[in-house]
């Protein structure tokens, strides 16, 4: 009896396939042979369990920092090992046993088996997160157990045998196994050969025809050759050269903030068999998008938390993805709770507006907002916006000399500032602010009823979430809410605020730009803007906008646009094409609370890799990423059917992600003097 | 069709080089807060264990013991020298 070294995976399977007739029983060992850790060292995995035990430590009212937990869990661990030490072999240690000591440390209580079944919870989790089984290892012992050979996974590990059957479960080859066993629960190790007589008797081996399968050469080696079964042993110069590269990203991260953001895409990346051929939009979804969408939700949530907001309300229609990702990226960020409560919430800009004129009347600025989008030219486009009749104006209108059509929009031929000096004395007029508030009422009722619905006023504080850009929703929004007494304070939280226009902040009303805010000068950060629609497509709900809220006997209805017309098909067909994108993200993002959470980053540590993402991704994409992700259609309700006459190509393409694949792939230094372009802008902002 | 994570273990869509291009260019026109940077040195050695470290992997694990040896040996000579 001996062992062999194989120095690939596919060999040592290649060999075992070729003896396998010779073996009744194989036994695996579990860490780096069946499974792989995305991280290169396994200890990486307790410090976030410590920051966990020292959150709640704070919430009990024994404040202890992370570091000190950790070290407490070292030197117990340590104590434990020696003790073990003296009437074992094998310097073990067992997981409940040294885990309650430190929880009894710490909580300074002698009865800790709810919170020890927390922390247990939660450490698995970040290793169920953190593992990854090797798909041609697991096929393989499938194999074996479909021959009907006796199939054992064996691990020298504190974890006892029921927390590595969860691991097992999850890593999806229990079923294979006939039984998991851990030294935890004898301290009967394989790095002392004493695991294997165990095993022996346990279950009634024999040597013969027993093939062992690990990785280390001493305890998967040696020892069980000197027991006398056979043995291979996995030497991967390829899972080596991995670790090499993660910990170098990690070790680099230390040190040099640029790479915190790489280190957590290295954790977050798929390994063995998640990592398949996947369409580009897909891939850009993962690897670009989420995380900074990650960064993003991580902002808001440390936010909320520090603030005592105690609710956020995802906006429609991006706000669907953002509440998606934060749903599953907090579990592994907040195992401790704390967290504010989550709410999608149903609103446009078309829904709102008119509702925010029903108590303030259509104010100056509201009625300046209309004219902002290029397609909007006159009254009806205030009307059309505002939903307002605009028959029932008329008189209103011929008293101040203008018509339906006048032109109010200066980006239009025929404009004269006397019309909208004309408006403006409109706008101050008791009667035409009597018919707004008249029309709009109905609507204003009706949104105030699904907005009591949601529980938008039982809280004090809250936070609304939008992709950007303007902020016009929670300008409508705050408008049409804070007539009432039980108005909470609102947080707004855009991904990219370019604030257009100035917005009103106060400490009741106040809006952040997260990833982008024009009221910083961020360079790499304002490349959102090459590709606005992009962020817009990536997150957009599956469902059509929202048109309004209808008053109804019962109480109110959600009015949504028709999806049967062009622009509604288009609309369709773009979400189709956008899926893989959105699934992407989608499944970044536990990984992205598994691998924040364990690196103990937050956005500021990030930032310096997601500009350096941006600038590539948006500011200096490759002609196939632009293709391959520019969005097709846009649909803008608040845009006007009215076109602006445009002064030839130049004005045309406005950003480089409108620019032809031609000019793109030919066309000289064009990323380069767009983004000078671009800097000057922003400079001149 | 292609694999988020590549054959060299590096991010498809953001592989070393190009990550070095952008850093290059942005000792030029400023192109956004980078911090700290990459660093050249760490650029370098990414790029030698992403794209050029097969073959040493391959003899390291053969000659494992050989490589540990001629490891702390030549740590040895680096620290005597500080």
């Amino acid at each position: 009896m001996g062992f062999e070294k194989y120095y690939s995976l596919l060999s040592l399977i290649k060999a075992g396939k070729r003896q396998a007739d010779r073996f009744d029983v194989v036994t695996f060992d579990l860490f780096d042979t069946l499974v792989i850790r995305r991280m290169h060292d396994p200890d990486l995995v307790k410090m976030p369990v410590a920051r966990f035990i020292a959150a709640r430590s704070v919430r009990n009212g024994h404040s202890i920092s992370a570091e000190k937990v950790q070290q407490l869990r070292d030197d117990i661990e340590s104590r434990h090992r020696a003790e073990t030490g003296l009437h074992f072999d094998d310097h073990e240690a067992c997981y409940p046993q040294f885990m309650t000591e430190v929880l009894q440390e710490v909580f300074q209580s002698s009865d800790v088996s709810a919170l020890l079944e927390e922390v247990t919870q939660y450490e698995l989790f970040m290793e169920q997160q953190m593992i990854v089984p090797r798909a041609e290892l697991v096929k393989w012992l499938r194999e074996l157990s479909s021959q009907g050979k006796r199939v054992f996974v064996v691990s020298d590990i504190y974890l006892p045998a029921a927390h590595l059957r969860i691991l097992v479960e999850k890593a999806g080859f229990l079923d294979a196994v006939e039984d998991v066993i851990s030294s935890a629960d004898s301290f009967l190790a394989k790095a002392s050969g004493k695991a294997f007589p165990l095993l022996q008797e346990r279950y009634a081996l024999s040597k013969d025809g027993w093939l062992h399968v690990g990785d280390n050469p001493i305890s998967d080696g040696l020892r069980p050759a000197e027991f006398g079964i056979d043995a291979m042993v996995l030497h991967d110069a390829s899972e080596k050269r991995r670790k090499a590269i993660t910990k170098r990203y990690l070790n680099y991260s230390k040190g040099l903030p640029f790479w915190r953001g790489r280190a957590l895409q290295q954790l977050m990346l798929p390994y063995e068999g998640e990592n398949e051929r996947k369409p580009d939009l897909y891939r850009e979804g993962h690897a670009f998008l989420a995380p900074i969408i990650g960064g993003f939700i991580q902002h808001i949530a440390e936010k909320c938390v520090a603030g005592n907001i105690t609710k956020i309300f995802f906006l429609a229609r991006e706000g669907y993805t953002f509440k998606r990702f934060w749903e599953r990226a907090m579990p592994a960020l907040y195992p401790d709770g704390g967290l504010p409560e989550i709410e999608y919430l149903y609103v446009s800009r078309m829904a709102l507006a008119g509702a925010s004129c029903a108590h303030q009347g259509l104010t100056k600025v509201n009625a300046h907002i209309a004219f902002l989008p290029p397609g909007n030219r006159d009254f009806r486009d205030i009307c059309r916006i505002y939903k307002l009749d605009c028959d029932k104006f008329q008189s209103l209108l011929s008293r101040y000399n203008l018509e339906k059509d006048t032109c109010l929009s200066a980006m239009h031929p025929g404009y004269d500032p006397a019309h909208q000096m004309a408006l403006e004395s409109m706008l101050t007029d008791c009667d035409f602010q009597e018919e707004v508030k008249r029309q709009t009422g109905p609507a204003s009722e009706a949104m105030l009823r699904y907005f009591e619905d949601v529980g938008f006023f039982d809280h004090k504080q809250v936070a609304v979430v939008d992709i950007g850009w303007l902020g016009t929703i929670q300008r409508f929004l705050y408008e049409a809410v804070s007539h009432r007494q039980d108005c909470p304070r609102i947080f707004g939280f855009l991904f990219g605020a370019t604030r257009g226009i100035p917005y009103p902040s106060n400490p009741d009303n106040n809006l952040e730009g997260v990833i982008y805010d024009k009221h910083r000068f961020d360079l790499a950060g304002s490349t959102v803007l090459y590709a606005r629609d992009l962020f817009e497509e990536a997150c957009r709900a599956p469902h059509p906008t929202l048109n309004g809220y209808t008053l109804t006997p019962e109480g109110y209805e959600l009015e949504f646009r028709q999806v049967d017309d062009t622009i509604g098909k288009a609309e369709l067909e773009q979400d189709e094409y956008y899926a893989p994108l959105q699934q992407g993200v989608l499944d970044a993002a536990e990984r992205y609370g598994a691998a924040s959470s364990l690196l103990g980053y937050s956005l500021d540590d990030y930032k310096p890799w997601f500009n350096y993402l941006m600038i590539s991704k948006l500011a200096f994409p490759k002609t196939r990423e632009i293709a391959s992700i520019r969005h097709k259609h846009h649909l803008d309700d608040f845009q006007g059917q009215h076109k602006v006459p445009t002064a030839g190509r130049a004005a045309r393409w406005t950003s480089l992600w409108q620019y032809p694949i031609y000019r793109l792939r030919f066309s000289p230094l064009l990323r380069l003097r767009l983004f000078i372009r671009h800097l000057h802008e922003r400079i001149r902002e | 069709m292609k694999r988020i994570l590549n054959n060299n273990f590096d991010l498809t869509g953001s592989e070393v080089f190009r990550i070095s291009r952008t850093y290059i260019l942005s000792r030029f026109i400023p192109l956004g807060n980078f911090n700290s940077g990459p660093n050249l040195r760490c650029l370098f050695t990414l790029a030698v264990l992403h794209y050029f470290s097969r073959p040493i992997f391959w003899i390291m694990v053969r000659q494992e013991q050989l490589v540990t040896r001629s490891y702390n040996t030549m740590k040895q000579i680096v620290q005597s020298r500080r």
